[in-house]
This record gives C-alpha cells, sequence and structure tokens, in this order.
C-alpha cells in the first residue's frame, strides 16, 4: 500500500508531520524516522528526513540541544520552537481545508462515475424499447 | 540554538552493539568524500556544520543498526546532497559544474580539434607527396612538414585562439553554473 504513495506527496507533508511528531516529545533524527515510519510512512528513510530538519531548524521552526553519549558522538535531539508551534497550527489548518477540498472533488468525480456506470448497466434494458426501423 | 549538555535525559541506546572496523572506517571516509564533493556548492559555513552532524549521526545510527544499513537508509551520498539542495531556499550557482565544463569545452575541446587538424593537415600534405605547407588555423601560422625523414609542426600562439578558446570556457562555465540563479540568490 505504502509503495503506491506519491514521493511529491511525502515531500509535501514531511516538514508538517516532522513538526507534529516533535510536538509529542523533543527526539533525534532515528528516533525520529522509526516513530514516522511506525505511524504508517513505512518508506521514509533518514537520508530523507535529515535534510528537512536542517531546513525547520534553518527556519527558526525547531531548536535543537546536543546530549552527549557515554558510548557514542553527541546526539542531537529537535523541539518545535514556538514559531514551529505557530506554523504547525497553520499547516494544520491549511492542510484541513486542502483535504476538504480534495474529499468534495473526488467524491463528485467518484459520483459522476458510479452514474455513468449505472447508465451503462442499465442501457440493454431500455434498448429494446426502441423501434428498429427509428435507427 | 544549539546548547550542550552533559547528561542524556534518556540514557543513550548506543551500547556499541554494532562496533565499527577498520574496513567500515574507510567506507565511512569514503562515503563523506563523495558527499562533500557532492556538496561543493553548498554555503560553506552551513556545510560543514551539516557534514559535522551528519558524521555524528551516522556513527551513532552505525551503533545501533550496522554501518551498511545506516548508509543504505541514508541512500547514496550525491542524492543526499541533492536533497540538502533542495531544501535551501533559492537554487544556487553550481560553481564547480560551470568549472568542469569550462575545463572541457574550453581547454580539452580546442586542444583535441588542434591536434586533431593537424593529424588531417599532415595526412593531406603526405598525401599530395610531402613537402613543407604553410597554414592558419585560427590566425595563426602553422609550418608542417611531412617527408620522408621528418615530420614536424611549428606555430606560434596568437590572440585568435585564445580568445576562441576563453571565450567557449566563458561561455560553458555559465551555463554550467547557472549562473543566472544569482538574480534570486
Amino acid at each position: 500500500m505504502t509503495s503506491d504513495r506519491d514521493p511529491q506527496l511525502l515531500k509535501g507533508v514531511l516538514p508538517m508531520l516532522t513538526l507534529a511528531a516533535l510536538t509529542r516529545d523533543e527526539s533525534y533524527g532515528y528516533e525520529l524516522v522509526a516513530a514516522l515510519r511506525a505511524a504508517g510512512l513505512a518508506e521514509l528513510s533518514t537520508g530523507t528526513l535529515y535534510p528537512v530538519l536542517t531546513r525547520l531548524e534553518r527556519d527558526g521552526l525547531v531548536t535543537s540541544r546536543l546530549v552527549a553519549s557515554s558510548s557514542g558522538p553527541a546526539r542531537k535531539y529537535y523541539r518545535p520552537s514556538d514559531a514551529g508551534l505557530a506554523a504547525l497550527r497553520t499547516q494544520r489548518a491549511a492542510w484541513a481545508a486542502l483535504v476538504a477540498t480534495a474529499d468534495r472533488v473526488l467524491h463528485a468525480a467518484a459520483e459522476t462515475a458510479a452514474a455513468g456506470t449505472a447508465t451503462t448497466d442499465t442501457a440493454p434494458a431500455t434498448a429494446p424499447t426502441h423501434p428498429e426501423g427509428t435507427r | 540554538m544549539t546548547t550542550h549538555h552533559d547528561t542524556a535525559p534518556d540514557a543513550p541506546a548506543t551500547g556499541g552493539a554494532h562496533r565499527l572496523t577498520w574496513r567500515d572506517r574507510q567506507r565511512l571516509s569514503w562515503w563523506f568524500l563523495r558527499f562533500e564533493l557532492a556538496m561543493q556548492d553548498y554555503p560553506g559555513r552551513e556545510a560543514r556544520r551539516i557534514r559535522r552532524e551528519l558524521h555524528a549521526s551516522v556513527l551513532d545510527d552505525a551503533s545501533r543498526i550496522g554501518l551498511d544499513a545506516a548508509l543504505r537508509d541514508l541512500g547514496s551520498p550525491r542524492r543526499l546532497a541533492a536533497g540538502y539542495f533542495a531544501e535551501l531556499e533559492h537554487e544556487r550557482p553550481r560553481w564547480t559544474d560551470g568549472a568542469v565544463l569550462a575545463a572541457v569545452v574550453g581547454l580539452a575541446l580546442p586542444l583535441y580539434s588542434w591536434l586533431g587538424w593537424q593529424m588531417g593537415a599532415l595526412d593531406a600534405v603526405d598525401a599530395m607527396g610531402g613537402g613543407t605547407v604553410e597554414l592558419s588555423w585560427f590566425g595563426s601560422p602553422v609550418t608542417l612538414t611531412r617527408t620522408a625523414e621528418e615530420i614536424s609542426m611549428t606555430t606560434s600562439v596568437t590572440w585568435g585562439p585564445l580568445a576562441l578558446s576563453a571565450g567557449l570556457a566563458l561561455v560553458a562555465f555559465a551555463l554550467g553554473a547557472r549562473v543566472w540563479r544569482l538574480r534570486r540568490g
């Protein structure tokens, strides 16, 4: 199922989903990837997320701190900044509006398709009512 | 924005389950060399910071899932660098691409043409029975001798070929570097 997902769709929503995932608790890159994979983004990789985290930090939407590790290099933990939380609220509203619009359009398309199918299904039943000579 | 803390809030899970071997370290160095090459035109200070943080992340990931899995998850260095470039506010000129293209079009190509032209001219002189001819290549006088005893070429460099090479190199550099991106940068 997830393999059918358009990568451009993921690219468009990944900054928003990253911010949303970070509102639960501060997290570091790999842990964040694991959390988003568990949420359904099975195709997400660190190579996709790390540039997004860099962008979010550069834009001031997340803050970070280094946490020393006893057995390896320091790990960088991220959390949303106030600006990031505000941006997330805006993006969530924009996403809801987009989903509503998409739903309307898709629903209308589905109804049209269903009506077309119904017409095709009933066509043979109505055909005999027309006299042969009218053709 | 980034601060240092002495202790982790949750004890790091990097128990060193996967230790890097000497061969792993060589692979990692090679991977990062390719990454740095691909990031050459990224803004310098930020590129160094990204490299430093990425290196720490890869070591951290590798200690948990192994270097193979960590590098596979990151993808190719070139593709990852493209991901970082894509997240920049504006597309930036690619000076390295421009320099490579300028070297090929402005230097290697004229040199190859010049040598090819000489070889062809010497063959033509030979086909006509040999001897010495004086020709011109983009304004530069060339004396070619092809006899049974001697094969030689004498030339003096003039501004013509140099200007042509410089012009070609300049155009190739501008196109390769996408200099028009400066207007938005």
